[in-house]
């Protein structure tokens, strides 16, 4: 079937199958293979996209879901070239080594952000807010991190 | 790629109806989805026409009806933690708390759990505490059926082809009351290995049990009532003694298997513990004390 | 948060203040593409026209294939090439040896009709008796999972080897036995002799980024491009398993390279050769072969299951008189080398830690029809880390000795020869770790709990593993630098960056030497095994000790060709302390565009070599409570007080212990790929536990202690495998303290520890 949808602001159109996760649409049809692919299970969290603002895994989304809504994935987060501020909170504390997981974490925390988190941070209200998403590398200390000081400079801002 | 697969997203109930109705044969329901696609890739479903309920918006809708509060099927997790109405309900919310992880909450459904029938479920022992209906409608027809009579077999829903899952509706507790629920799992978030839920309404002096409704995930066919530990306590005065004695008993209503999340032993166990600390937390949440 | 680098006075401030890159924490240099989603790694690449492989494999453990049928895969419309494992390149012959062992492959136009063609082949197999007891299966009457021992699979590190104990006669993949001094006479000498067996579990590294290779031809040459964390030695074992010439096959790294722990470094028995098979079927076109969730459980390595009985004698005052360790490890079917590292690191690793005067190790790696084992992060000295120190604690807690003073009074110090090789131990900071990791910890410990259901207990653990592959042979590294006259420099090694920070760490030092501005710098890969010819990669923890030293030393070449091209034109005592900043070339208050000394670029070559394989160490602390009823377990502060010599970037050293805390976590508490006779019950994230932030230590300090090794980059040494064996036993020990129970099964589940309090009366 046909959809139509929002993908990182453009209005596009796709050819889907109920049989297809939104996942692989995105990877293979528009080239964002920002989108991981990791565990086919819904656990690892590597595949994870905004759907209308909320953080889901792409790999569990039936592709025609997407239709009439709007999908960001990690490379519609920056602008002009500019990072998002949470990608630029994740270079700066080192929250990342290999990157493979990093798309996943960055859209989950960008959810968070924007459902007001506790200010200060809390440090296990960051740790519920990410715990669908896996990482191998880091045992997550600099991912806190990068969370928690996303919060305190948008209060900032 | 299933060239003769159909997917419909009705916008009001009685498409949705009709269009199940019409293919009511080889039609599949979808909320949340995520149950499904898991399935498709695994192979076990070979549904070729969705009906996907999720653009109707009486569907998402939460309200509170002469006493008793009505959550559409496809209100998601995320919705309904969320949501105002629910917050007195403190069984729930703590389910609502424990269900895997946010990107999880925020696509899965009510109403999509409830047809998935899954034993290991945290959302319906609290249901069941709750004495929950399950309003079920079919282009002819609405019936509402306890939850309890709803699950009866292993991840079976007793909903027939042609009808859907419309709304969960369930009382709001009266009296003096608590509730509360405590599960094990391997890791935060993961299915439980065990989960226990419980309801407590108390006397007057907040010293005895006029009600007491258990339930546990994770440790039979379907999630369960355990009878033996309430009417034990119905009845009887508040006490540390008691509740860890009742507790006991929830052995004679489950029947848990040797699995990967562990032996049937340690379940058995688990059960007991889980039901004495769910039955504490909700007597202290009543406002009682120990 | 509450992780910091500790700043207490060291005498490596002073040190540190007169670096400029190195010793600071320079923002990693490969972050960008990261989280931007811009970053390919090997299975985002998607040449045009490539073909999706799908594999039939074995469900049986241990079978004669009689026939495959293939006519239905054969007539799909899509599929292009269907080949069963006798027409495969490399050793296979008709029995399939565990769960997941290749019937047959295809290539087809898509990947989801390669499955279903795949799925369409119909094999008769015959069962053979398994064996899955790797004690058993070395004594004789038990099956036989290759007819003879150590067979030949091309697999790096094989060596002849006679096995003394006449016990054990079949399905051998490798022995090591030494014996130091009369241990017997150690055990009459002791006042206290103790013994106990320790079991590991079976652990996947569960790398995210699942294996995959594109492999095409090239003439009769195949090419595959994948990350292979040992690129020219992987390309070795792979022309040795396909029965190739070397030259004749090349290995490319993709664009962006994939976290290992050493799971990428050695390649795949159904992976490499299964997709060279079907590229030639096909003429050669690519072949994109991307292992699912489940075949990287099934058909890649996980760390060996190994069984250490350990035998220790002390005296009433706690010296070590001797020890006996007896080591069985699980390779699962197939050999690939690995085996020999995980015997002969357990071997080793007992006498770089403590001063032991007789010693006696005997260890075996035997095949069984169970999942292939192979590298993860600290090969071997992690599952005897486990085992020993589990043992100490035991030892000294039996003994009535404070665990922590009895490790103090038999550590190794400065200057000790290893008693295996002779060679000396040139820097320890073991007791450092100590003091410091344990005064940082007693200022976060919790203490006891008042509640009855909450037991709470610490324990700690030292470890160590090594910095480099001297113990093999001599390490050495080359690197080439090459300037352009805008005042870029390419640095091109042959260690490549998984993510630990290997561009970055080279990056700092090529800046340290040449005085060039880290932006200017762009550190590249080998990408290609067909560019070098010693090219080992970033295995055993070597990359910042021994690639760390050949930048240095190419930097320092660097600079003292520019002064060369100088010396014609300035008095050579002006030009002595020369520095590159932007285009030019500073001395004194004087300086010189680049374009005006050479035209196009220069190049400095770097190299090092060493084999002094230093140790690294760590004491590592950790607080548990445990919930005495359902028996879960909450690691409520950890310290990692970790020697690496001298930090170069103290972040990016944290990163490396947080990271291996969370996997030593999983060793210790949750993680273990079950096998029912060979069969995995948990091939999946959803059953087999990962863990996610939630079940990392509520608080966690890193203690970075410098105990400057002389042989290394500005006195460093490795990182990466060190900081894995303290880890479960620390955790452990903690339990063992809080509970008073020894658990010497790890993974130790809720449910064991639940069900053995239950057993003890002890919350009764």
């Amino acid at each position: 079937m046909n959809i139509t949808f929002e993908l990182n602001g453009k209005i596009i159109s796709a050819e889907v199958s109920p049989h297809q996760p939104l996942r692989d649409i995105l990877r293979s049809q528009f080239d964002l293979t920002g989108v991981k692919v990791g565990c086919h299970s819904g656990r690892c969290g590597v595949c994870s996209v905004l759907l209308d603002g909320k953080v889901i895994k792409s790999c569990l989304l039936m592709a025609p879901k997407a239709n009439g809504r709007s999908i960001t994935t990690i490379e519609g987060l920056s602008i002009n070239g500019e990072l998002h501020p949470v990608q630029q909170s994740f270079k700066d504390n080192f929250a990342l080594q290999c990157g493979y997981c990093t798309p996943g974490f960055i859209m989950a925390t960008v959810d968070y952000l924007s459902s007001s988190p506790s200010n200060p941070p809390v440090r296990d209200e960051i740790k519920t807010a990410i715990k669908g998403n896996v990482c191998r590398c880091t045992g997550y200390e600099k991912i806190i991190s990068a969370v928690s000081n996303a919060i305190t400079s948008s209060e900032s801002l | 790629m299933n060239s003769s697969s159909s997917y419909h997203l009705p916008c009001d109930l009685t498409s949705a109806l009709n269009l199940l109705s019409e293919h009511s044969d080889s039609a599949k329901i979808v909320a949340g989805g995520q149950s499904i696609m898991l399935l498709l890739r695994q192979g076990f479903l070979s549904s070729d026409i969705f009906i996907d309920i999720s653009d109707i918006s009486e569907l998402s809708e939460i309200s509170i009806q002469g006493g008793a509060i009505h959550v559409g099927a496809a209100t998601t997790y995320t919705s309904l933690e969320n949501s105002l109405e629910i917050q007195p309900y403190s069984v729930l919310l703590d389910s609502l708390h424990v269900i895997a992880d946010p990107q999880i909450r925020n696509l899965g459904t009510i109403g999509g759990a409830l047809g998935h029938a899954d034993p290991s479920l945290d959302i319906v022992p609290p249901l069941l505490c709750l004495d929950a209906n399950v309003v079920v409608q079919s282009l002819n027809a609405t019936r509402a059926i306890p939850l309890s009579d709803f699950h009866q077999e292993y991840m079976t829903a007793d909903l027939s082809k042609d009808e859907l899952i419309h709304s969960i509706t369930f009382n709001q507790p009266t009296g003096i009351h608590g509730g509360a629920y405590e599960k094990v799992a391997n890791v935060e978030g993961g299915w439980p290995t065990v989960g226990v839920a419980a309801q407590v309404k108390l006397g007057e002096n907040i010293d005895s049990f006029l009600d007491v409704k258990i339930a546990l995930a994770a440790v039979g066919d379907t999630a369960i009532r355990s009878y033996s530990v309430e009417k034990s306590l119905i009845g009887s005065e508040i006490s540390m003694d008691s509740i860890r004695e009742s507790s006991k008993l929830v052995c004679n209503d489950i029947d848990p298997l040797d699995d990967l999340s562990g032996s049937a032993g340690y379940k058995t166990h688990l059960a007991g513990v889980l039901c004495q600390r769910a039955l504490v937390k909700a007597i202290n949440r009543a406002g009682g004390s120990l | 948060m509450s992780t910091s680098f500790n700043s207490s006075p060291n005498p490596n401030d002073e040190k540190r203040s007169s670096l400029d890159a190195v010793g600071h924490n320079v923002v990693k240099v490969d972050m960008d593409d990261k989280v931007t989603g811009a970053a390919k790694y090997g299975s985002d690449i998607q040449p045009d026209g490539v073909l999706h492989a799908a594999l039939l494999r074995s469900r049986h453990v241990h079978a004669v294939i009689k026939s495959v049928d293939t006519s239905v895969a054969e007539s799909m419309e899509g599929v292009k090439a269907v080949v069963t494992r006798d027409q495969l390149l490399g050793q296979f012959d008709d029995r399939v040896r565990y769960y997941g062992d290749v019937i047959a492959a295809v290539a087809a136009t898509t990947p989801e009709l390669a499955i279903k063609a795949a799925d369409s082949i119909i094999p008769i197999l015959e069962s053979l008796p398994s064996v899955h007891d790797p004690k058993q299966a070395i004594r004789s009457g038990s099956p036989k999972v290759h007819d003879v021992n150590n067979p030949d699979f091309g697999q790096h590190g094989r060596h002849e080897f006679t096995v003394d104990n006449v016990e054990y006669v079949q399905n051998i993949d490798d022995y090591h036995y030494v014996h130091i001094g009369d241990v017997e006479q150690g055990f009459l000498e002791a006042d206290f002799v103790f013994e106990h067996e320790y079991i590991s579990p079976r652990v996947n590294p569960c790398n995210l980024d699942t294996h995959c290779t594109i492999a095409e031809w090239d003439g009769d040459t195949v090419v595959f491009t994948e990350t292979l964390g040992a690129p020219s030695r992987s390309r070795d074992e792979i022309a040795d398993l396909l029965g190739m010439p070397h030259d004749k096959v090349r290995v490319v790294m993709p664009p962006v390279i994939s976290s290992s722990f050493g799971a990428r470094s050695v390649p795949q028995l159904s992976f490499e050769p299964v997709a060279a098979t079907l590229s030639r079927e096909v003429g050669g076109s690519p072949i994109k072969l991307w292992f699912d969730r489940e075949e990287e459980f099934t058909a890649t390595d996980h760390r060996h299951q190994t069984s250490y009985n350990i035998k220790m004698g002390i005296t009433s005052k706690g010296m070590i008189t001797a020890a006996k360790i007896d080591l069985v490890a699980d390779t699962g079917a197939y050999p690939n080398g690995v085996g020999h590292i995980v015997l002969s690191n357990g071997l080793s690793r007992p006498l770089e830690i403590y001063k032991i005067p007789h010693y006696e190790f005997e260890g075996v790696s035997a095949f069984t029809n169970n999942l292939i084992a192979g590298e993860f992060r600290g090969i071997g000295s992690t599952q005897l880390g486990y085992a020993l120190e589990s043992h100490m604690d035991e030892m000294a807690r039996r003994a009535d000795i404070d665990p922590i003073k009895f490790r103090l009074m038999n550590f190794v110090e400065e200057g000790y020869a290893r008693p295996n090789t002779g060679r000396p131990i040139e820097s320890c900071g073991l007791i450092e770790c100590v003091e410091r990791g344990l005064s940082t910890f007693k200022k976060i410990q919790n203490g006891p709990s008042n509640d009855p259901e909450k037991l709470r207990g610490w324990g700690m653990a030292a470890g160590t593993h090594t910095t480099g592959l001297g113990a093999v042979d001599l390490d050495s590294s080359e690197v080439k630098f090459i300037l352009f006259p805008n005042g870029s420099l390419v640095v091109e090694v042959e260690v490549l960056d998984h993510g630990q920070g290997t561009d970055t760490v080279m990056t700092q030092i090529a800046s340290e030497e040449t005085g060039i501005d880290i932006s200017n710098i762009h550190v590249q890969h080998y990408a290609d095994t067909d560019s070098a010819d010693a090219y080992l990669g970033s295995v055993a923890s070597r990359s910042t000790y021994i690639t760390g030293l050949a930048v240095q030393d190419a930097g320092r070449n660097l600079i003292s060709t520019i002064r060369d091209l100088l010396s014609p034109l300035y008095d050579p005592g002006k030009i002595e302390d020369i520095t590159i900043t932007n285009n030019t070339v500073s001395f004194g208050n004087q300086s010189v565009q680049l374009s005006d000394l050479f035209d196009e670029s220069i190049i400095s070559i770097g190299f090092a070599e060493s084999e002094l394989n230093p140790p690294a160490y760590g004491a590592h602390f950790a607080e548990v409570e445990i919930d005495a009823l359902t028996g879960h377990v909450t690691i409520l502060c950890y310290v990692a007080a970790q020697d690496v010599g001298f930090a170069i970037n103290p972040k990016m050293v944290e990163g490396q212990l947080e990271g291996a805390i969370s996997q030593g976590i999983e060793f210790a508490l949750r993680s273990e790929v079950k096998l029912d006779r060979g069969i995995p019950l948990n091939p999946n994230l959803a059953d087999y536990s990962v863990i996610s932030a939630w079940e990392m230590p509520q608080k966690l300090i890193c203690e970075i202690v410098e105990s400057n090794e002389e042989s290394g980059p500005y006195g460093a040494k490795g990182i990466g495998t060190p900081a894995m064996p303290p880890i479960a036993p620390a955790i452990i020990n903690a339990i063992r303290d809080a509970t008073g129970i020894r658990f010497n099964k790890a993974p130790v589940e809720s449910e064991h520890i639940a069900m053995a309090l239950l057993k003890e009366g002890t919350n009764q």
